[in-house]
This record gives structure tokens, C-alpha cells and sequence, in this order.
């Protein structure tokens, strides 16, 4: 099918491009700014010396890949809680229920007004003087500053999924009342999976945005990719080299670009695949 | 079959419907028409409890439904509806609209569903757009398939609420003879139109609904030719002009 469906909308014709093509495309593209990059800063991208130094150590790890590895490991504390309790706070708001819309309410309007800096600093902070000795305060008030980045993330995800749950047209829901469909059933088989598709777009657009914030818990000394960076360059030996600088941290945005990417071309895929005529989403 | 005794319901302060009376019987068609709002589509959503009345009794074959102990959603699958504005679910088939309701509501197997619902869409003459979706396909057919939906719960009566008044002008027929057939083989009926032509010649009877009360119940001849309260003579002028 092509041209315009029945009712004027234009049908789009299912779009395939090989996976492969597009990674080479992308690679090109790296690699000619890249190029440019080093031509025109002088930085030490192709320094054989920097990558063994903050890439490839002998024996063990270097700064470059356990930052990441901390990053990863925050993440898969930040995205899955922030977006569970997005869901249920989105859902939650638009509740007949006051003892769970307003609490909802409040969370989301008081989370979304405070620097997510702030937050952590607070949660780490306060996590440090409450926990018991035993339980090495410093390192575990690192994940209390993590569930305060997830909390500030599912702020944001609440508007959204409200969003989705009231664009679905209350005529749908009076409909599948109408053949005698519980209130669970409307929610489950007529709200949510329209609620769900219509907030992915916006939805990745907050991820890519968390992604990037973790590098905020480096302030309070957690170890992620933005703080290993930054220790790397203070390095007696390496501080001062200024060349390294530049490529350090050329370096460092590629692989947030990177994690960014994945995550959010990994949430296109999904879109594509539950995509329904009619139904394409907010804000493609 | 439908009785509806002394209802009443507001929105906040704004009375809907002011004491309505009303009697279906059993393979009745029942026009119900009058000015824009008048409590028409309120009346039609408290038959099936899509509205609960603030006072009267709903009463299906004798016996009231409006009651603590009766289940809404029970009542509205012996009485099946149709809107204005079609409201299929947007991310379903053709198909998989009119099955939702036999899976999920009466635990009929999906295959069982699926050849009752094909027959059903093939009845409304769409046996060849099983798998589209509600945005590929025109006004008309979506409102064939929500008149398949409301019939595959296997209702005892239908409601229509204004059905064609979305509808553009060369789709409004198609709907009005799956209606007209629908009648003819005996299903009993509740239709809010502003058509008067199928009012003419499908309905049994026509009742005139304004400012929430019924002004005027008489068959439909008698009705559009000389309608005897003041309002249904005018309401009839404006409409035939």
C-alpha cells in the first residue's frame, strides 16, 4: 500500500534498511569528525600512549571502561526504577482516588522543581549520616543518591504516561464498557496498549536525558564514567598534559553518545514493531 | 422488554432528564429524536447503566436492573450499543474489535470468536477488511464494525445514538441499511437519529424527547405529519425544511 489511506491520513510504506548499512554509515560519519577533530585541536586521539593509559592498562581495567561499568551499573538502577515509578505515579495522578492522585501530584511537582544535583547531594548526604556503620555508609548512600536520580527521572515519566493514559479517547473506554468489560479489563486491553505506544517517543527522549544525568553522581564521588575521566586527567604524570585533555574527553562523549544511542534506538525498535495505522505516537 | 420508570438524572446542578417514562417491546424500533440537548443520548446510556439514574427503575423483561446487587457490566452485555462517533479501539484489526468483547467478556475460545466475528463483519458487508485497522478505513465501514462489535455479545437489544451524524453524506446509507436489516430480522431497538427517513420507515414509533421529558410518543406517520404538541410542530418544521 502506499499513497493515502481512506481517510486522508498518508499510509507510510514499511521502512527496512539493513542494520549493517546503517552501522557502516554511522561508523563513517564518526570517523570523518573524528578526522576533523584531530586536525583541527591537535588533540591525541590516535596517541598510542593515552589509550594504553585510560583504555588498555595491562592486568586490569582501565579508567575508561570501569567508569562505563559504573555507569551501566547506575543505570540499571536509574532507568528500570524510574520508569516503574513513573508509570504508577502517571497513572496514580489521574486516579478518582485523592489518597493516591494527590500524593502523586505532589511528588511529581516538587521532584520536576529541584536541580537533580541537588537531590543527589541531599540523598547522599543524608543516606552517609543515617546508615549504620556496618554498612559502609559512604559506599551505600552512592545507591540512595542513585534512587534520588530515579525518583527525579520519574518525575518526568509520570507527565508522560499521564499524557498517554488521557490520550486515549474517553468514547474508547465508554465503548468497551459498553460490551460489558470490567474496569480492569478497559484498562488492561483498551487504555494501556495504546497509553504505552503513544508514550515511547517522548519516553526515550527522557531516557536519553537520564543517561547523561548519571554522570551527576560522580559529584558526590561515585564511580562512572564522567568522575573516572576526571580522575584520570588529575593523575600525577597525566595532569597538565594538555593534548590529553581534549581526547579524554572526546573520548568520554563518544561513549555516552554511544550508551544513548543504543538505548534509545533500541526503544525505536520496539515503536516500529507495535506500530498500528492511526496510532503513531505524540511526538515522532 | 425495556422499561424505563420515572427517571431522573442531573449533572451537578443541571437536570438531564426530568421524570421519563418509557416501554420497549420486544422486537420494537424506537426513534427517539428531539432538539440537541435534550437528554436523548443520557436517556439511551441509562438502559445500559453507562448513566446511573439519580431516581427511577431500569427494568429489562420485567425485572430492575439499576440496583446494588445487579452488575453494570452484566446489563450491558444483553444490551448492546453504538455511538456517534464509532469509538473502535484504535489499535485493534476490524477483527480483533469485534472479538475483544466475546474473549475477554463471555471466555468464548479465540477461534470460536474469530469465525463468529468474520461471519458477523461479512454480514456488514466488510468480510474483506478483517485485518484493517479503524484509521484505514472510512467512516461508514468503522461504523459497521461497531454494529458487528455490539452484536457479536449476542445482545437482545440494540442502541444507536445518533449513528450516522458523523458520518459523511455518502456513507450514511450503507449504515442505514445494515439498521434497516437489522430490524427486519426482529432485534428490538432504541435509535437516536436525526434521520427521518429511516425514522419513517423503520420505526414503529417515535418518541419525542425535550428539555429531559417526553412531550410526544406516536407512530411515525402520525408524528411527522401532524405532530400535536407545540415543540414536536416545530421541531418537525425545522427538521423537514
Amino acid at each position: 500500500m502506499g499513497g493515502s489511506g481512506p481517510t486522508g491520513r498518508p499510509v507510510r510504506p514499511p521502512r527496512w534498511r539493513s542494520p549493517l548499512l546503517a552501522l557502516l554509515e554511522a561508523a563513517l560519519l564518526v570517523a570523518v569528525f573524528l578526522l576533523v577533530l584531530q586536525a583541527a585541536l591537535g588533540t591525541s586521539l590516535t596517541d598510542a600512549e593515552l589509550w594504553k593509559a585510560f583504555a588498555f592498562p595491562p592486568r586490569r581495567l582501565g579508567p575508561l571502561f570501569s567508569g562505563l561499568l559504573g555507569t551501566l551499573g547506575y543505570l540499571a538502577i536509574v532507568m528500570p526504577l524510574g520508569t516503574a515509578l513513573g508509570f504508577l505515579w502517571g497513572w496514580a495522578r489521574l486516579s478518582r482516588r485523592r489518597v493516591l492522585s494527590w500524593p502523586a501530584g505532589f511528588l511529581v511537582e516538587t521532584l520536576r522543581g529541584v536541580p537533580p544535583i541537588v537531590l543527589v547531594i541531599f540523598a547522599y548526604l543524608f543516606g552517609a549520616s543515617i546508615l549504620p556503620r556496618a554498612w559502609n555508609p559512604l559506599q551505600s548512600a552512592l545507591l540512595l543518591a542513585a534512587v534520588a536520580l530515579a525518583l527525579h527521572t520519574a518525575a518526568y515519566q509520570a507527565e508522560i504516561f499521564r499524557a498517554g493514559f488521557q490520550s486515549v479517547p474517553t468514547g474508547q473506554i465508554e465503548a468497551a464498557q459498553s460490551v460489558g468489560m470490567t474496569g480492569a479489563q478497559v484498562m488492561a486491553r483498551v487504555v494501556l496498549p495504546q497509553a504505552l505506544r503513544l508514550s515511547l517517543p517522548p519516553l526515550g527522549n527522557e531516557l536519553a536525558t537520564v543517561i547523561k544525568d548519571t554522570s551527576i553522581l560522580g559529584a558526590v564521588g561515585a564511580l562512572e564514567l564522567f568522575s573516572s575521566a576526571g580522575d584520570f586527567l588529575g593523575r600525577p604524570g597525566v595532569l597538565g598534559r594538555i593534548p590529553w585533555v581534549l581526547a579524554v574527553w572526546v573520548i568520554v562523549a563518544g561513549v555516552y553518545l554511544a550508551v544513548t544511542f543504543a538505548v534509545t534506538h533500541g526503544l525505536r525498535l520496539l515503536e516500529r514493531r507495535l506500530r498500528v495505522p492511526g496510532l503513531e505516537g505524540m511526538a515522532a | 422488554m425495556i422499561r424505563l420508570e420515572g427517571i431522573h438524572k442531573s449533572f451537578g446542578d443541571v437536570p438531564v432528564l426530568r421524570g421519563v417514562d418509557l416501554e420497549v417491546r420486544t422486537g420494537e424500533v424506537l426513534a427517539l429524536v428531539g432538539p440537541s440537548g435534550s437528554g436523548k443520548s443520557t436517556l439511551l446510556r441509562c438502559v445500559n447503566l453507562l448513566v446511573v439514574p439519580d431516581q427511577g427503575r431500569v427494568l429489562l423483561d420485567g425485572a430492575q436492573v439499576n440496583r446494588p446487587d445487579v452488575r453494570p457490566e452484566w446489563v450491558r452485555q444483553q444490551v448492546g450499543m453504538v455511538f456517534q462517533s464509532f469509538n473502535l479501539f484504535s489499535h485493534l484489526t476490524a477483527l480483533e474489535n469485534v472479538t475483544l468483547g466475546p474473549t475477554r467478556v463471555k471466555g468464548i475460545a479465540r477461534d470460536a470468536a474469530r469465525r463468529e466475528g468474520t461471519a458477523l463483519l461479512q454480514r456488514v458487508g466488510l468480510g474483506d477488511k478483517l485485518g484493517a485497522y479503524p484509521a484505514e478505513l472510512s467512516g461508514g465501514q468503522q461504523q459497521r464494525v461497531a454494529i458487528a462489535r455490539a452484536l457479536a455479545m449476542g445482545p437482545r437489544a440494540m442502541l444507536f445514538d445518533e449513528p450516522t451524524s458523523a458520518l459523511d453524506p455518502e456513507y450514511i446509507q450503507e449504515v442505514l441499511d445494515v439498521m434497516t436489516e437489522l430490524a427486519r430480522e426482529g432485534m428490538t431497538m432504541i435509535v437516536v437519529t436525526h434521520e427521518m427517513s429511516f425514522a419513517r420507515n423503520v420505526a414503529q414509533r417515535v418518541v419525542f424527547l425535550d428539555g429531559g421529558q417526553i412531550l410526544e410518543e406516536a407512530p411515525p406517520a402520525e408524528f411527522f405529519g401532524a405532530p400535536r404538541h407545540e415543540r414536536a410542530r416545530n421541531f418537525v418544521g425545522k427538521i423537514l425544511r
